[in-house]
């Protein structure tokens, strides 16, 4: 196999860009190197966030979790890594705790644009503390619960500010006319 | 986000404010929900929690600031909040008005 053809590999069977002992050394490392962004949910399980303090740019990798979250393998991310049916394999592999894809998808879609990924990172780090404690099972229940009485609040937020809008629309067209 | 003064509050707002300033440098989502469910011994979601917070934000009485992503958290980063000066004498206010309505004789023995 050459080089150009790695990335067409599953990521399981890639040979791993990076492989470092703890987040940090991970973090730093994504940093220093260059990776393309691509939008979250794409190809979730594999995807890490990386935010370049010094200039605030958010970059995706490709990561892959073991045990505790502490030992990851990073691979670089392009257009072309994204491969057809290998989607079960790398989730098969994947031994981290994560939430349920939907339930997730659905504080994505509520949550604010400026809000979203810090909500999620919360929801999620707390999802991984039930998830030590109890089981998979008892913790996708936890954030379940967690995401319904989300709903209600968020969806609140929302309808206020569009009657808000409506309501200021009204008054303008009065004024207007 | 627009930053307006309110002398408003209401009860979740409230204990959120006296969340944050419990946690002091540690206030964030996850600290907060936590200091939130251990004083007032009932569940409080992400979402009722997140739409507080901005609406604090939004009247001007937290700030706010994005720190460093970490591995448990899948990447993403923490937004710190920190209460203003603003909202600490707001606080006071509602405590001084909250003693002046308590009486006795209308609570039951409450001191």
């Amino acid at each position: 196999m050459n080089d150009a053809d790695a990335h067409r590999l599953p990521s399981n069977l890639r040979p791993p860009v990076a492989q470092q002992q703890t987040s940090d050394e991970l973090r730093r490392f994504l940093i220093a190197t260059d990776f393309r962004s691509r939008p979250l949910y794409r190809n979730y399980f594999e995807l890490i966030s990386v935010r370049d303090p010094r200039t605030a740019k958010v970059n995706w990798a490709d990561l892959e979790f073991y045990g505790e979250a502490i030992y990851g393998e990073a691979f670089p991310v392009s257009p072309s890594d994204v491969i057809e049916g290998t989607k079960a394999e790398l989730t098969r592999i994947v031994t981290a705790p994560r939430p349920p894809f939907y339930a997730e998808y659905l504080l994505h879609l509520f949550l604010r644009r400026e809000e979203r990924v810090e909500a999620i990172g919360d929801v999620i780090e707390s999802y991984g503390d039930v998830f030590k404690r109890f089981d998979k099972r008892h913790a996708d229940i936890w954030f379940f619960k967690q995401v319904a009485g989300s709903l209600f609040p968020l969806i609140r937020r929302a309808i206020l500010k569009i009657t808000a809008l409506a309501w200021l629309g009204r008054i303008v067209r009065q004024l207007i006319s | 986000m627009a930053k307006k003064n309110s002398n408003y509050i209401g009860e979740f707002e409230e204990l959120v404010l006296l969340a944050i300033l419990n946690q002091g440098d540690k206030a964030y989502g996850v600290t907060i929900r936590q200091a939130l469910e251990d004083a007032t011994d009932r569940s409080v979601t992400i979402g009722s929690l997140y739409t507080t917070l901005s609406r604090l934000e939004e009247k001007g009485l937290v700030e706010s600031w994005v720190g460093e992503p970490t591995a448990e958290r899948g990447g993403r980063a923490k937004r710190h909040y920190k209460v203003r000066g603003s909202a600490e004498f707001l606080l006071k206010e509602v405590q001084a008005a909250r003693r002046r309505l308590m009486k006795p004789e209308t609570i039951g023995g409450f001191a």
